[in-house]
């Protein structure tokens, strides 16, 4: 695909484009956004500040940049992809030697006044180089072993970056997300099912050893393995987040004690309830009612996602706009699991309520470039 | 797989007969080969796209499914056939001596059946006055929501106040019993204790369950119906405690420390006579678990079982213990103690220098950092860390508590000859107070291994021998020298024999690499009476700073050791142990030496 080809068809331009923005999404993302606002206000016991206020700032400009990024062609952000995808590298590798260190974890890289987390950045770019990738490679050669490898490197790189940091939530989001790419351009079922064998294998293996002589991990990884999987075996470390977290869910009901009347999470029982854990707060104030909305909020925005990828007939604007609606499912369907306890907690924020600059951005410009491959779709000339 | 050729000959003969150009033929076979090729990627896409959004679709319906079911779990009103399981008993918790730690007491919950109530108007104005901190407003709303049923108005009343809710005359308004767990003590032995709060809640009880401390780790016991009138026993003396940490804490002020803790324990059964952690709480009101800062500095972490430090010269007792036992020296054996040691590009140095040589008796006495590691140069390091195992240093030390889960010393990436040598006086091994009380109690009570228990146990044994008896009971004579003559002899208390070993350690910075200049972990850790040791005692103070002099002074001499001698000075009599004079104890510990050799 080249400059010359986007050119032949017929191309909405300038202002005209707005007119072909995927409009129902950008509502969609408005109003989710809207509801994170509204609960951080709430968990602020009715104050704009410390966190409503900044996160509204961050929304707008990151609506702006997303408005800037679709205007701007798909074929310019499949030639940058590259390039992206090397810088994000990059300043993993900067956080690797000069991050700063914040709870615990060197994420964050400090860049004159600004705090960027490039492992928030780096899924997208994953996700740009690996359209970019299979928009290049010929389709004869998606599922030769040595082209498998390569798309494999290249999520397999940031991800072990991200994992050293350590960040577990972002670096299973990357590598999956890059995985599930990856299968949607079309690589041989084969690898995948060797693959899930392969790894269900290795893990009955790795349980199955212990209390054997030839017991593959020392005693207190196991003991690790467990308190991951069941909280409830320490009850003051992980539990304590999921067992508050289930009290207030409960105590929400279908309808919920009201806006702002929430207890449980105001009473500062759950630590993270303006990141990770607001789920919570919004289930207690607002019920089943409120936390089922929020849900088919999602859903519609990944449909109008789907929408988009359908519509595209090129292969990079097709795979850019699954991998973002499969980067967007991945987020939340993690979060909302590990708030329900159905999986262990792992560090993951709800997308687009929860408190924090850099994944609202990192959204927003996701969102932008799907609305690009949206904009810039070839069209049959009428 | 058979493809059309690109350029079939039959047809470009039949092409040139027409006298057409059959390089469109190619052309034309090229372009249908491409979209043959382009359709079956799409439809390939295609179908992955489609399981894509099926595991999409069985992600929502799985999330919808589980939040559905949390909402309907927990009905407002709790249901009448569940409550009957709930037991809010509980048994009490005693001290060694039958003095009451944990118990219960009878109070009420406060809870509404709008559907019974009145006058829910009036009912919720009056609640107001009553109780000033509730929204009167937001109850009016609840009580007459025609979808409500049940409202919880208070989880405790106190007798005055329940007695103002039944002058309301509303019937709606019902009492649940509470059994509420109470620490008499107040602050006393909190991070023992741990505390308790509120598990599944009915209308008529409550369960009460431990969140830590002994209560969560004998949960169970506790509430188990066929041991409700068996109090469970600590082995702590509540009176020893009481002492302890009133030194303790008057010593922390007058030092400027930030924190502190004490063990006493007894070296022949490994019960805990006195577990001490300042600052401390109340466990009667549990403050929540911190959410920033470190959680080192958070009032609920227990210093004496969680905290694991690197604490100095108190080490070199296992060192010199461990060469005496391989027969490589003699209390009397001159050391090499040319201060400072070269070791490849890292220098060892003493606090003063002590000349060439010092007896090993003299390297604990004056705390000799070359001394000990000439010795684990010796000793070696493989020796020296199968030694360390033995005596559980290298794997944390089991106790009744549910801190002590997680807590684990840190061990040196390699164990090497020059990590063996600052090891050998207490720098690159982490240990816990209590741990090292063990420990010491193992060096002195005749080498017998002694697991720590909070648990009364009459007739408790010790473990399986490590050391010999000679090795004791020369450990046993150095370390009553150390309060005779060298470092501790502010823990001198005439007539109790004091004996024991300091350790002044430089605190690592938060931020890894390096220490702090003049932030000093102080530590005196020793037993009493020294001929025949009835208790072990361990007190660690986080930098502490003795300003009385012309110059700060921090080492454990100044500090540890004074607070140490208070507290055996005011709890030897209530121990009941018998000042005896100094003639009579030095002739015990000599007979006791002449035996052992």
């Amino acid at each position: 695909m080249s400059y010359l080809e986007y050119n032949v068809k017929r191309m909405p331009s300038g202002i005209a484009k707005v007119m072909h923005l995927n409009w129902p999404l950008v509502v969609l993302v408005t109003a989710v956004s809207c509801i994170g606002f509204l609960m951080l206000h709430s968990v602020a016991g009715g104050s704009m500040l410390p966190w409503a206020e900044p996160q509204m700032k961050r929304f707008a400009l990151g609506l702006a940049l997303m408005f800037a990024i679709a205007f701007v062609p798909l074929w310019f952000w499949r030639s940058i992809a590259g390039l992206a995808y090397a810088v994000s590298v990059l300043l993993l590798l900067g956080v690797e030697f000069f991050g700063t260190i914040g709870m615990g974890a060197r994420r964050w890289l400090e860049l004159g006044p600004i705090r960027l987390q490039p492992s928030e950045l780096a899924k997208i770019t994953v996700v740009m180089a690996l359209a970019a990738y299979y928009d290049w490679l010929d389709l004869k050669r998606t599922s030769h072993p040595l082209w498998v490898f390569l798309a494999l490197l290249i999520v397999a790189i940031p991800t072990l970056l991200v994992l050293r940091q350590p960040d577990l939530g972002t670096a299973l989001l990357l590598g999956l997300g890059g995985v599930l790419v990856i299968f949607l351009a079309g690589v041989s079922w084969i690898y995948f099912a060797v693959a899930i064998l392969g790894g269900g294998g290795l893990v009955f293996a790795v349980m199955a050893s212990r209390g054997t002589d030839w017991q593959l991990l020392k005693d207190y990884q196991y003991r690790r393995i467990d308190a991951f999987l069941d909280p409830s075996i320490d009850p003051l470390g992980a539990g304590y987040h999921i067992s508050q977290a289930k009290i207030a869910m409960g105590s929400g009901g279908w309808a919920g004690r009201g806006y702002m009347e929430g207890t449980q999470s105001r009473l500062n029982f759950l630590p993270e309830k303006h990141t990770d854990f607001i789920f919570t707060t919004l289930a207690e104030e607002l019920g089943f009612v409120g936390a089922s909305s929020l849900l088919v909020l999602y859903v519609l925005i990944i449909g109008f996602c789907i929408f988009t990828v359908l519509r595209a007939a090129t292969r990079f604007g097709a795979l850019l706009s699954a991998g973002v609606a499969v980067t967007f499912f991945l987020y939340f369907f993690v979060n909302m699991s590990m708030v329900m306890g159905l999986l262990p907690v792992v560090g993951v924020p709800l997308p687009l309520v929860s408190y924090g600059g850099s994944a609202m951005l990192v959204l927003m410009i996701a969102f932008g470039l799907l609305q690009s491959a949206h904009v810039h779709r070839p069209r049959t000339p009428s | 797989m058979i493809r059309t050729p690109l350029r079939p000959l039959a047809r470009i003969l039949q092409a040139r007969q027409r006298g057409e150009n059959p390089d469109h033929i190619e052309r034309e076979n090229l372009r249908l080969r491409i979209e043959a090729m382009r359709d079956t990627a799409r439809a390939r896409a295609e179908s992955r796209l489609l399981v894509m959004a099926g595991v999409f679709l069985a992600g929502f319906v799985l999330i919808g499914a589980q939040m559905a079911l949390l909402a309907a779990t927990e009905p407002m009103a709790p249901t009448p056939g569940r409550t009957e399981a709930i037991s809010s008993e509980r048994a009490d918790i005693l001290d060694r001596n039958g003095r009451v730690l944990a118990t219960n007491l009878t109070t009420h919950a406060l809870y509404a059946e709008t559907r019974h109530m009145v006058d829910p108007v009036r009912a919720a104005r009056e609640l107001g006055a009553i109780f000033p901190d509730i929204d009167a407003a937001r109850l009016e709303r609840q009580f007459t929501d025609p979808n409500r049923r049940f409202v919880w108005v208070r989880a405790r009343l106190s007798p005055e106040q329940r007695q103002a809710v039944h002058d309301i005359g509303e019937p709606g308004l019902m009492f649940g019993q509470r059994k509420m767990r109470i620490y008499p003590n107040g602050t006393l032995a909190a991070h023992v204790l741990g505390g308790a709060s509120f598990g599944e809640q009915g209308v008529r009880a409550a369960e009460v369950i431990g969140v830590a401390g002994v209560e969560h780790h004998f949960d169970e016991r506790l509430r188990d119906p066929a041991l409700l009138d068996r109090p469970l026993q600590l082995s702590l003396d509540m009176t020893i405690q009481a002492v302890v940490t009133e030194v303790l804490s008057s010593g922390m002020r007058m030092l400027g420390a930030r924190g502190a803790s004490a063990v006493i324990m007894d070296p022949h059964s490994g019960e805990v006579i006195a577990l001490v952690s300042l600052p401390d709480f109340d466990p009667n009101n549990r403050p929540p678990p911190p959410t920033e800062g470190e959680p080192a500095d958070s009032v609920l972490f227990n210093r004496a079982v969680q905290g694991y430090y690197e604490l100095g010269s108190v080490m070199k007792s296992f060192t010199v213990a461990q060469a005496l036992d391989d027969g490589m020296l003699t209390p009397d054996t001159m050391v090499d103690t040319r201060s400072p040691m070269q070791v490849g590009r890292f220098r060892i140095s003493d606090f003063r220098n002590y000349g060439p040589q010092l007896s090993a008796t003299d390297v604990i006495v004056r705390s000799s950092n070359v001394g000990t590691a000439r010795l684990a140069q010796q000793i070696g390091p493989q020796s020296q860390r199968d030694f360390l195992d033995k005596l559980g240093f290298l794997s944390g030390v089991p106790v009744e508590l549910a801190e002590t889960l997680r807590a684990r010393p840190l061990l040196p990436g390699n164990w090497s000859e020059l990590s063996a040598m600052t090891i050998s006086y207490g720098h690159g091994l982490t240990t816990s107070p209590l741990q090292l009380a063990a420990g010491y109690s193992t060096l002195v009570n005749g080498g017998y291994l002694v697991t720590p228990t909070l648990e009364r146990q009459p007739g408790r044994g010790v473990g399986e021998q490590v050391i010999s008896e000679r090795t004791s009971a020369q450990m046993r004579y150095m370390l009553h020298q150390v309060v005779e003559r060298g470092t501790a002899s502010f823990a001198r208390i005439p007539g109790y024999a004091v004996g024991g070993k300091t350790g002044s350690a430089d605190k690592p910075k938060a931020s890894g690499g390096g220490y702090y200049e003049g932030k000093v972990l102080a530590t005196f850790v020793g037993a009493f009476p020294m001929d025949n040791p009835r208790y072990v005692i361990a007190v660690t103070l986080d930098e502490p700073e003795d300003t009385t002099g012309s110059e700060p002074r921090r080492t454990a001499g100044w500090t540890a050791v004074p607070v140490t001698g208070e507290i055996v000075r005011r709890i030897a009599p209530l121990l009941d142990l018998r000042p005896r004079p100094a003639s009579e104890i030095e002739q015990a510990m000599q007979n006791a030496l002449a035996a052992a050799r």
